[in-house]
Protein backbone atom coordinates (compact mmCIF):
# COMPACT_ATOMS: atom_id res chain seq x y z
CA UNK A 1 0.00 0.00 0.00
CA UNK A 2 1.43 3.53 -0.92
CA UNK A 3 0.28 7.16 0.00
CA UNK A 4 -1.74 9.09 -2.47
CA UNK A 5 1.27 11.40 -2.58
CA UNK A 6 3.41 8.50 -3.42
CA UNK A 7 1.04 7.01 -6.00
CA UNK A 8 0.55 10.54 -7.51
CA UNK A 9 3.79 10.97 -7.89
CA UNK A 10 4.74 7.92 -9.15
CA UNK A 11 1.91 8.24 -11.87
CA UNK A 12 4.15 11.43 -13.45
CA UNK A 13 7.43 9.84 -12.78
CA UNK A 14 7.67 9.58 -16.60
CA UNK A 15 7.46 13.03 -16.97
CA UNK A 16 10.64 13.52 -14.59
CA UNK A 17 13.41 13.70 -17.71
CA UNK A 18 11.85 16.42 -19.31
CA UNK A 19 11.21 17.78 -16.05
CA UNK A 20 15.36 17.56 -15.76
CA UNK A 21 15.70 19.01 -18.74
CA UNK A 22 13.55 22.36 -18.22
CA UNK A 23 15.51 22.26 -14.94
CA UNK A 24 19.05 22.60 -16.51
CA UNK A 25 17.43 25.20 -18.97
CA UNK A 26 16.59 27.34 -16.31
CA UNK A 27 19.62 27.05 -14.25
CA UNK A 28 21.18 27.75 -17.44
CA UNK A 29 19.84 30.61 -18.13
CA UNK A 30 19.99 32.04 -14.33
CA UNK A 31 23.71 31.47 -14.92
CA UNK A 32 24.18 33.00 -18.26
CA UNK A 33 21.77 36.12 -16.52
CA UNK A 34 18.98 36.04 -19.28
CA UNK A 35 16.74 36.12 -16.35
CA UNK A 36 17.41 38.63 -14.88
CA UNK A 37 17.60 38.29 -10.87
CA UNK A 38 15.70 42.07 -9.83
CA UNK A 39 16.95 43.27 -6.36
CA UNK A 40 14.74 45.01 -4.14
CA UNK A 41 14.42 48.07 -4.51
CA UNK A 42 16.05 50.83 -1.91
CA UNK A 43 11.96 51.67 -1.39
CA UNK A 44 11.46 48.41 -0.96
CA UNK A 45 13.32 47.82 1.47
CA UNK A 46 12.83 50.42 3.29
CA UNK A 47 9.25 49.58 3.25
CA UNK A 48 9.96 46.17 4.60
CA UNK A 49 12.57 47.09 7.32
CA UNK A 50 10.58 50.09 8.57
CA UNK A 51 7.13 49.83 8.02
CA UNK A 52 6.05 46.05 7.65
CA UNK A 53 8.67 44.60 10.22
CA UNK A 54 7.89 46.93 13.10
CA UNK A 55 4.03 46.00 12.15
CA UNK A 56 3.23 45.87 15.96
CA UNK A 57 4.92 49.08 17.34
CA UNK A 58 2.99 50.86 14.63
CA UNK A 59 -0.37 49.24 15.40
CA UNK A 60 0.66 50.15 18.93
CA UNK A 61 1.34 53.99 18.35
CA UNK A 62 -1.67 54.25 16.50
CA UNK A 63 -3.70 52.45 19.16
CA UNK A 64 -2.34 55.31 21.34
CA UNK A 65 -2.94 58.34 19.17
CA UNK A 66 -6.54 56.77 18.92
CA UNK A 67 -7.12 56.67 22.44
CA UNK A 68 -5.69 60.19 22.99
CA UNK A 69 -8.16 61.22 20.34
CA UNK A 70 -10.96 60.06 22.10
CA UNK A 71 -9.63 61.11 25.93
CA UNK A 72 -9.51 64.44 23.96
CA UNK A 73 -12.67 64.34 22.18
CA UNK A 74 -14.96 63.35 25.75
CA UNK A 75 -13.01 65.65 27.53
CA UNK A 76 -13.42 68.88 25.17
CA UNK A 77 -17.16 68.16 24.63
CA UNK A 78 -18.70 69.16 27.86
CA UNK A 79 -16.63 72.36 27.73
CA UNK A 80 -18.56 73.72 24.67
CA UNK A 81 -21.79 73.97 27.03
CA UNK A 82 -19.82 75.06 29.58
CA UNK A 83 -19.65 78.56 29.01
CA UNK A 84 -23.55 78.56 29.98
CA UNK A 85 -22.78 76.98 32.98
CA UNK A 86 -19.92 79.45 33.60
CA UNK A 87 -22.28 82.53 33.23
CA UNK A 88 -24.85 80.82 35.29
CA UNK A 89 -22.48 80.25 37.85
CA UNK A 90 -21.22 84.31 37.51
CA UNK A 91 -25.13 85.40 37.66
CA UNK A 92 -25.73 83.80 40.75
CA UNK A 93 -27.24 86.43 43.45
CA UNK A 94 -23.58 86.80 45.75
CA UNK A 95 -21.43 87.19 42.93
CA UNK A 96 -23.85 89.75 41.23
CA UNK A 97 -23.92 91.68 44.64
CA UNK A 98 -20.31 91.57 45.38
CA UNK A 99 -19.90 92.61 41.96
CA UNK A 100 -22.37 95.86 42.04
CA UNK A 101 -20.55 96.62 45.08
CA UNK A 102 -17.31 97.01 43.32
CA UNK A 103 -18.89 98.45 41.19
CA UNK A 104 -20.17 101.12 42.80
CA UNK A 105 -16.92 101.31 44.67
CA UNK A 106 -15.32 101.96 41.81
CA UNK A 107 -17.82 104.47 40.56
CA UNK A 108 -17.06 106.63 43.57
CA UNK A 109 -13.37 106.33 43.69
CA UNK A 110 -13.18 107.53 40.29
CA UNK A 111 -15.82 110.21 40.29
CA UNK A 112 -14.05 113.24 41.13
CA UNK A 113 -10.84 112.48 38.96
CA UNK A 114 -13.60 111.45 35.78
CA UNK A 115 -15.02 114.85 36.29
CA UNK A 116 -12.53 117.42 35.23
CA UNK A 117 -11.44 115.42 32.39
CA UNK A 118 -14.91 115.36 31.16
CA UNK A 119 -14.36 118.93 30.97
CA UNK A 120 -11.24 119.41 28.60
CA UNK A 121 -11.63 120.59 25.29
CA UNK A 122 -12.13 118.62 22.28
CA UNK A 123 -10.44 120.01 19.26
CA UNK A 124 -13.45 118.94 17.08
CA UNK A 125 -16.02 121.39 18.74
CA UNK A 126 -13.15 123.77 19.19
CA UNK A 127 -13.94 126.49 16.71
CA UNK A 128 -11.54 128.50 14.44
CA UNK A 129 -9.00 130.47 16.35
CA UNK A 130 -5.63 129.11 18.28
CA UNK A 131 -5.52 126.00 20.00
CA UNK A 132 -4.36 127.80 23.21
CA UNK A 133 -7.08 130.46 23.66
CA UNK A 134 -9.74 128.27 26.05
CA UNK A 135 -13.70 128.64 24.77
CA UNK A 136 -16.39 130.09 26.43
CA UNK A 137 -18.17 126.89 28.05
CA UNK A 138 -14.64 126.11 29.46
CA UNK A 139 -13.88 129.49 30.66
CA UNK A 140 -17.72 129.20 32.11
CA UNK A 141 -16.92 126.07 34.06
CA UNK A 142 -13.95 127.67 35.21
CA UNK A 143 -15.51 130.32 36.66
CA UNK A 144 -18.28 128.03 38.48
CA UNK B 1 6.06 21.69 5.68
CA UNK B 2 7.35 24.73 7.79
CA UNK B 3 10.41 22.51 9.19
CA UNK B 4 11.25 21.74 5.22
CA UNK B 5 10.77 24.86 4.07
CA UNK B 6 13.54 26.10 6.46
CA UNK B 7 15.75 23.94 4.94
CA UNK B 8 15.21 25.11 1.41
CA UNK B 9 17.71 27.75 0.31
CA UNK B 10 15.66 30.65 -0.12
CA UNK B 11 17.84 33.44 1.08
CA UNK B 12 20.40 32.27 -1.31
CA UNK B 13 18.20 32.29 -4.03
CA UNK B 14 17.13 35.51 -3.22
CA UNK B 15 20.42 36.66 -3.94
CA UNK B 16 20.44 34.69 -7.34
CA UNK B 17 22.32 32.08 -6.46
CA UNK B 18 21.71 29.55 -9.25
CA UNK B 19 22.79 26.46 -6.98
CA UNK B 20 19.90 27.13 -4.76
CA UNK B 21 17.35 27.94 -7.78
CA UNK B 22 18.58 24.33 -8.80
CA UNK B 23 17.53 22.98 -5.80
CA UNK B 24 14.50 24.82 -4.96
CA UNK B 25 13.40 23.56 -9.02
CA UNK B 26 14.42 19.96 -8.07
CA UNK B 27 12.42 19.67 -5.06
CA UNK B 28 9.10 21.51 -6.33
CA UNK B 29 9.48 20.36 -10.09
CA UNK B 30 7.19 17.02 -9.54
CA UNK B 31 4.68 17.82 -7.22
CA UNK B 32 3.78 21.83 -9.40
CA UNK B 33 3.96 19.24 -12.36
CA UNK B 34 1.56 16.13 -10.74
CA UNK B 35 -0.58 19.22 -9.77
CA UNK B 36 -1.09 21.05 -13.33
CA UNK B 37 -1.44 17.57 -15.38
CA UNK B 38 -4.27 16.34 -12.81
CA UNK B 39 -5.66 19.33 -13.71
CA UNK B 40 -4.80 20.53 -17.13
CA UNK B 41 -4.65 16.92 -18.26
CA UNK B 42 -2.01 17.85 -20.83
CA UNK B 43 1.74 17.33 -20.77
CA UNK B 44 2.83 20.10 -22.34
CA UNK B 45 0.78 22.41 -20.59
CA UNK B 46 2.10 20.75 -17.22
CA UNK B 47 5.27 21.53 -18.47
CA UNK B 48 4.41 24.65 -19.61
CA UNK B 49 3.16 25.54 -15.69
CA UNK B 50 6.12 24.69 -14.59
CA UNK B 51 8.36 26.87 -16.03
CA UNK B 52 6.18 29.68 -15.88
CA UNK B 53 6.00 29.40 -12.20
CA UNK B 54 9.84 28.81 -11.93
CA UNK B 55 10.27 32.32 -14.20
CA UNK B 56 8.06 34.18 -12.20
CA UNK B 57 9.29 33.40 -8.82
CA UNK B 58 12.61 34.26 -10.11
CA UNK B 59 10.85 37.69 -10.83
CA UNK B 60 8.74 38.11 -7.77
CA UNK B 61 10.83 36.54 -5.14
CA UNK B 62 11.93 39.74 -3.57
CA UNK B 63 8.20 40.64 -3.06
CA UNK B 64 7.87 37.13 -0.42
CA UNK B 65 8.18 38.54 3.29
CA UNK B 66 7.99 34.90 4.84
CA UNK B 67 10.47 32.37 3.62
CA UNK B 68 8.94 29.59 5.60
CA UNK B 69 6.13 29.81 2.65
CA UNK B 70 8.11 29.69 0.10
CA UNK B 71 6.28 26.01 -1.05
CA UNK B 72 2.35 27.43 -0.93
CA UNK B 73 3.74 31.16 -2.29
CA UNK B 74 4.83 28.90 -5.44
CA UNK B 75 2.00 26.77 -5.67
CA UNK B 76 -0.36 30.14 -5.19
CA UNK B 77 1.74 31.23 -8.94
CA UNK B 78 0.98 27.76 -9.74
CA UNK B 79 -2.29 27.91 -9.11
CA UNK B 80 -2.63 31.46 -11.32
CA UNK B 81 -1.00 29.81 -14.23
CA UNK B 82 -3.13 26.69 -14.26
CA UNK B 83 -6.25 29.18 -14.44
CA UNK B 84 -4.54 31.43 -17.41
CA UNK B 85 -3.92 27.44 -19.42
CA UNK B 86 -7.61 26.57 -18.23
CA UNK B 87 -9.69 29.88 -19.52
CA UNK B 88 -7.31 29.66 -22.66
CA UNK B 89 -8.93 26.20 -23.75
CA UNK B 90 -12.21 27.91 -22.80
CA UNK B 91 -12.90 25.91 -19.76
CA UNK B 92 -13.07 29.23 -17.90
CA UNK B 93 -16.85 28.21 -17.08
CA UNK B 94 -16.25 25.20 -15.32
CA UNK B 95 -12.67 25.69 -13.24
CA UNK B 96 -14.82 29.01 -11.79
CA UNK B 97 -17.69 27.54 -11.11
CA UNK B 98 -18.74 27.13 -7.70
CA UNK B 99 -19.69 23.84 -5.86
CA UNK B 100 -23.19 23.98 -4.61
CA UNK B 101 -22.17 22.24 -1.57
CA UNK B 102 -19.56 25.14 -0.87
CA UNK B 103 -21.95 26.11 1.43
CA UNK B 104 -22.83 23.82 4.39
CA UNK B 105 -19.21 25.30 6.21
CA UNK B 106 -20.38 25.17 9.53
CA UNK B 107 -21.47 21.77 9.84
CA UNK B 108 -18.49 20.25 7.78
CA UNK B 109 -15.98 22.30 10.26
CA UNK B 110 -17.50 19.67 13.08
CA UNK B 111 -18.33 17.06 10.90
CA UNK B 112 -15.82 13.70 11.42
CA UNK B 113 -14.56 13.06 7.57
CA UNK B 114 -12.44 10.12 8.46
CA UNK B 115 -8.65 10.15 7.94
CA UNK B 116 -7.02 13.39 5.98
CA UNK B 117 -6.42 12.86 2.32
CA UNK B 118 -2.53 12.84 3.09
CA UNK B 119 -2.94 9.42 5.27
CA UNK B 120 -4.81 7.93 2.92
CA UNK B 121 -3.48 4.55 2.03
CA UNK B 122 -3.95 2.86 -1.49
CA UNK B 123 -3.44 -0.72 -2.31
CA UNK B 124 -2.00 -1.44 -6.05
CA UNK B 125 -5.39 -2.91 -7.28
CA UNK B 126 -6.99 0.30 -6.64
CA UNK B 127 -4.44 3.21 -7.97
CA UNK B 128 -6.68 3.06 -11.55
CA UNK B 129 -10.05 3.18 -9.57
CA UNK B 130 -8.20 6.16 -7.45
CA UNK B 131 -7.20 8.05 -10.74
CA UNK B 132 -10.34 7.55 -12.34
CA UNK B 133 -12.49 9.01 -9.25
CA UNK B 134 -9.94 11.73 -8.94
CA UNK B 135 -10.68 12.61 -12.45
CA UNK B 136 -14.51 12.60 -11.83
CA UNK B 137 -13.91 15.28 -9.38
CA UNK B 138 -15.00 19.39 -9.90
CA UNK B 139 -12.02 21.28 -10.42
CA UNK B 140 -12.42 23.16 -7.62
CA UNK B 141 -12.70 19.69 -5.20
CA UNK B 142 -10.00 18.04 -7.57
CA UNK B 143 -7.87 21.10 -6.58
CA UNK B 144 -8.17 21.00 -2.75
CA UNK B 145 -7.57 17.47 -2.64
CA UNK B 146 -4.12 17.66 -4.66
CA UNK B 147 -2.68 20.33 -2.63
CA UNK B 148 -3.10 18.50 -0.22
CA UNK B 149 -1.96 15.20 -1.70
CA UNK B 150 1.43 16.37 -3.54
CA UNK B 151 2.35 18.81 -0.73
CA UNK B 152 0.68 18.57 2.30
CA UNK B 153 -0.52 21.95 2.44
CA UNK B 154 -2.34 23.50 5.35
CA UNK B 155 -5.64 24.54 4.67
CA UNK B 156 -5.03 27.82 5.69
CA UNK B 157 -2.46 27.77 2.73
CA UNK B 158 -4.76 26.08 0.15
CA UNK B 159 -7.22 28.94 0.92
CA UNK B 160 -4.16 31.49 -0.09
CA UNK B 161 -3.53 29.54 -2.62
CA UNK B 162 -6.86 29.09 -4.30
CA UNK B 163 -7.84 32.98 -2.97
CA UNK B 164 -11.13 31.19 -1.12
CA UNK B 165 -12.62 31.44 2.56
CA UNK B 166 -10.89 28.32 4.80
CA UNK B 167 -14.91 27.60 5.44
CA UNK B 168 -14.99 26.65 1.38
CA UNK B 169 -11.70 24.81 1.69
CA UNK B 170 -12.69 22.55 4.60
CA UNK B 171 -16.25 22.21 2.29
CA UNK B 172 -14.48 21.02 -0.71
CA UNK B 173 -12.43 18.73 0.47
CA UNK B 174 -15.39 17.06 2.71
CA UNK B 175 -16.87 16.36 -0.44
CA UNK B 176 -14.24 15.08 -2.11
CA UNK B 177 -13.06 12.85 0.97
CA UNK B 178 -16.75 11.79 0.46
CA UNK B 179 -16.51 10.55 -2.86
CA UNK B 180 -13.80 8.19 -1.93
CA UNK B 181 -14.69 7.01 1.37
CA UNK B 182 -16.09 3.90 -0.21
CA UNK B 183 -12.90 3.34 -2.00
CA UNK B 184 -10.97 4.29 0.94
CA UNK B 185 -12.92 3.10 3.80
CA UNK B 186 -11.81 -0.64 4.44
CA UNK B 187 -7.87 -0.02 3.74
CA UNK B 188 -7.76 3.61 5.29
CA UNK B 189 -6.25 3.37 9.19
Amino acid sequence: MKTAREILLARHADAQPRLDALREAFVAGLSSARIAVPKPSLRTTLWEQLVVACRPAWIGIAAAWAVIAVLHATSAAPSADRPHAAVAKVASPEVEALLAAQRQLFVELCAPVDAPRRRTPEPATRPSGSIFRPNRRDRLAAAV
Amino acid sequence: MEADARLLPVAAARSGDPAAWEALFRRFQLPLYAYARELLHDDQAALDVVQETFLNAVRHLATLRDEARFGSWLFGIAHQRCQQHGRRRGREARWLAAVPADQDIEDLSAADDGPDPHDWLVRSEQEAEFFRRLGELPDTQREVLLLRFVDDLSLDEIAGITGVPLGTVKSRLHHAKRSFRLLLGPASP
